[in-house]
């Protein structure tokens, strides 16, 4: 559960390098076995996760998005 | 070089600290059957088996892992290897438990495999330098 606005920050900042990550490693893998589909559940799981938190954390806190927005890290809210 | 002390707010000062395995077992190691004990046990089994497959790379470990709870929270582990680590679980029986999603989250563990090549690695080895309050914390760096 996301406790504030700092929490909320590294919430937002962190499925993106799990996605990133599990996009190199995809990729990886594809050099080296073609046929192979990257299992990395850990890192979907995790993504899964940060994501419903950060949505439980919106609605809980909907007065609050242009806060929101102003803790977002930049090439998250240019994305 | 031992593993610094924790700091007074519990977490270890920041950076990855580089740790032998039977420091990390003499000083966090569990005794019994509390879940501490099992940490250890799995803690054993994800050093060793990349090691007995020949298999070289580094495992993160945060406070969630070392500390004197004698039960300790869920928690995650970062491994740095080779890109083949991956293929060479689905074949090789002592690698197979590295991956094993079902059985981390039955034991309440989640592994996080990252390349030695990966553009990522530093990026994603970053996520555990912060407690998730945005706290700069440290890391034991364990060699296998």
């Amino acid at each position: 559960m996301i406790a504030g606005s700092i929490e909320m920050q590294f919430a937002l900042r962190n499925p993106r390098i799990f996605e990133d990550t599990l996009t190199a490693l995809q990729e990886e893998l594809a050099e080296v076995n073609p046929d192979l589909m990257a299992a990395a559940p850990a890192y979907v799981r995790r993504i899964a996760l940060l994501q419903s938190e950060i949505a439980q954390y919106v609605y809980a806190h909907i007065s609050s998005v242009s806060t929101l927005a102003a803790v977002m890290p930049l090439e998250l809210q240019t994305a | 070089m031992p593993i610094p002390p924790f700091r007074k707010d519990g977490w270890l000062p920041a950076g990855h600290h580089k740790a032998e395995w039977d420091e990390i077992s003499a000083r966090f190691g569990g005794r019994g059957k509390n879940r501490r004990a099992s940490l250890t046990t799995k803690l054993l089994e994800l050093y060793q088996a990349p090691q007995a497959a020949y298999v070289s790379g580094t495992i993160l470990l945060d406070v969630n892992c070392i500390s004197k709870k004698t039960e300790p929270e869920d928690f995650d582990v970062p491994i740095v290897g080779p890109t083949d680590l991956q293929t060479r679980k689905d074949t090789e029986p002592n690698l197979t438990s590295l991956s094993d999603a079902a059985s981390a989250e039955t034991q309440r563990y989640s592994l996080f495999f990252v390349t030695e090549a990966s553009p990522m690695r530093k990026v994603v080895s970053g996520i555990w330098d912060f407690s998730k309050e945005g706290i700069v914390k440290g890391a034991a760096e364990l060699a296998h």
